[in-house]
């Protein structure tokens, strides 16, 4: 009785949950998770190394910040526990405390039971496996399998030519597209856009792209001036390197406005014994579920728009939090407004 | 139109301000009056302006700390007004503190980016209406219970306050509950809505935590008032202090700190 007299008192609270605070202040405030060098490049030799041996660089995963959350566990429990003959005068006090003790309790089962990792697919592969946040490969009981993967766009790509006439200044702009001719009337070119190069290398046979991300944008150009036509690249990241001729009477600018992205999609097909049992098309804020396993739209390799990156989750806790979430809001709201009456 | 309204709106603050202070100087009964219709047109002409923005960008005007903001300062008059009604008229000698808040507010939206961009994915949801609107709120009534707290702290100084203390009291808790309960609901919906598009409720990201750190804070200072009697000038420094963390939770997060809410 005397242990739990202890563990209910009013005065732990306050000591468990400032710590809580200056806790999370700490890990609020101290880069999470980052590497060594960053800490001793940061906060000095002598603070960088104390950040690492007081577990402040992983502050929410440390065993005295674990020991905290279980103490102050412990004090509620035992407070709902003494108190609970005030179920009947504050019912609501009562039910937001037990809310906590909930979502304590889920955050255990999270703990222990939960599975957060990623998988990269590549548009017409499959997997098996994912990979877990902290590195190792988990198995997946069914074979997911990616069949596409789109973006949209609330505003495509755009090539913007810049031309200005040498001898006077005069310029005009215009977006060109790929395969497309424009005409710069009233300085009498026309410019067609041949090839794009979203990340432009020189390579054993010419002119490519190392890949697909937008890094160091260029175009092929076929300008035709004065019923003459040449050849030109001009790059967005080097608008001084434009191989434009003597003789040429204008020079032309390239610049890249990258697209603004709508959605990104992934129809996705779930395989079981060879079979398929399942096809769904997920975008963000739009998960697939299957067998207690849900698998989210996360992001894309800007370097090959063929690969999705999927966030893969397992979480049997959720119930159990959603039900603590769900007390907590009632207990409050009956703790605070059963009685309307004035200010 | 959107610039005009915003002037409109200044302009309306400020009259707030300069004619509710001059009732400061008279004795009759509605001397806060005048001032208190400027900053109900004032709300209403914001209203407008924020209903403007979602009509023009076809999404709600929550979608980054332009928006979100004049939204914190359009509910922060809504939460005075509502207690303004329940007060019957009690408190309407706060009109020039909460016109002259108001009138900062305005000075700082006016600094921040107002052009209107398309919603990125990870905000094409309808959680963002419930979850960004119910933590604004919050944050409204703890800006309340701040400034009342000010008026508090400073009561030797104003002789106005003198037999208002209790109401001014109590309205620092009402605020204080009010956005607590809000802040609960705002950190729930958000962790639902993290737990639908991300698949994890928590992950600790730098907003998340401060959200955390300033609900541990509420819930200090709302266990010290009920356990400890903790009222009118050491409340009132509690609420000061508390809304410390939510501006930092608010700015100073978006800022300094980066995470998934780096858009808000």
């Amino acid at each position: 009785m005397k242990l739990l007299d202890t563990l209910s008192s009013i005065r732990l609270f306050y000591t468990c949950a400032s710590l809580l605070l200056v806790g999370c202040v700490l890990g609020g405030v101290i880069p999470q998770n980052a590497p060594p060098e960053k800490y001793l490049e940061m906060f000095g030799h002598v603070f960088g190394g104390a950040v690492m041996r007081f577990g402040l660089a992983d502050v929410f995963r440390s065993y005295w910040f674990m020991g905290l959350l279980a103490f102050s566990a412990l004090n509620l429990l035992a407070c709902s526990i003494r108190r609970w003959k005030s179920v009947k005068v504050r019912p609501g006090v009562f039910i937001a405390h037990v809310a906590v003790l909930f979502i304590f309790a889920g955050g255990i089962v999270r703990g222990g039971f939960s599975q957060h990792g990623f998988l990269p697919l590549e548009a017409g592969t499959s997997s098996e496996t994912f990979t877990l946040n902290n590195g190792r490969t988990a198995p997946l009981p069914f074979s997911i399998h990616l069949r596409d993967f789109s973006i949209d766009y609330w505003q495509p790509e755009l090539h913007r030519l810049h031309v200005q006439r040498i001898s006077d200044g005069l310029h005009e702009s215009q977006d060109v597209a790929l395969d497309g001719a424009v005409k710069f009337n009233p300085i009498g070119i026309t410019v067609k856009a041949v090839k794009f190069f979203p990340n432009f290398i020189m390579g054993d046979d010419g002119p490519a792209s190392r890949d697909e991300a937008r890094e160091n944008p260029a175009l092929e150009l076929l300008v035709n001036e004065g019923g003459v036509e040449r050849r030109q690249f001009v790059f967005a990241n080097f608008p001084d390197f434009h191989q434009t001729p003597q003789n040429a009477s204008s020079r032309i600018f390239y610049e890249y406005v990258p697209g603004r992205v709508k959605q990104f999609n992934s129809r996705l097909a779930i395989f079981e014994n060879g079979k398929e049992v399942m096809e769904k098309t997920i975008h963000v804020n739009n998960p697939m579920t299957y067998k207690g396993f849900r698998f989210f739209q996360a992001g894309f390799d800007p370097k090959n728009i063929r690969f999705s990156s999927l966030q893969v989750s397992k979480d049997p806790s959720v119930p159990l939090i959603y039900l603590g979430f769900g007390l907590l809001l009632v207990g409050l709201a009956w703790a605070f407004l059963k009685r309307p009456g004035r200010v | 139109m959107s610039t005009f309204l915003f002037s409109l709106v200044f302009g309306l603050f400020l009259a707030a301000f300069v004619v509710s202070a001059v009732g400061f100087f008279f004795t009759m009964k509605w001397r806060f009056r005048p001032g208190l219709a400027a900053l109900v047109l004032g709300w209403a002409a914001l209203g407008v302006l924020l209903g403007l923005r979602w009509k023009d960008s076809g999404h709600l005007p929550l979608s980054n700390q332009y928006e979100s903001m004049l939204f914190m300062l359009w509910a922060m008059q809504a939460v005075f007004f509502y207690f303004l009604y329940r007060s019957l008229d009690a408190l309407e000698w706060l009109s020039p503190w909460v016109s002259g808040l108001s009138l900062v507010c305005m000075g700082v939206v006016s600094l921040l980016n107002s052009a209107m961009e398309p919603l990125v994915p990870a905000l094409q949801s309808n959680w963002l209406l419930i979850h960004v609107t119910t933590t604004m709120l919050g944050y409204a009534a703890f800006a309340l219970a701040f400034l009342g707290g000010v008026i508090l702290l400073m009561k030797n100084k104003l002789k106005s306050v003198g037999e208002k203390e209790e109401a001014l009291d109590s309205l620092l808790f009402r605020s204080c509950a009010l956005g607590f309960w809000l802040l609960t609901l705002g950190i729930i919906t958000g962790a639902v809505w993290a737990n639908s598009a991300w698949g994890s409720y928590w992950t600790w990201d730098p907003k998340e935590t401060w959200a955390l750190i300033t609900w541990i804070f509420y819930a200090i200072a709302i266990h010290l008032r009920r356990t400890r009697g903790w009222r009118n000038t050491r409340f009132a420094g509690l609420m000061i202090a508390g809304f410390v963390f939510v501006v930092f939770t608010y700015f100073g997060v978006n800022y300094l700190l980066s995470g998934l809410h780096s858009y808000a």
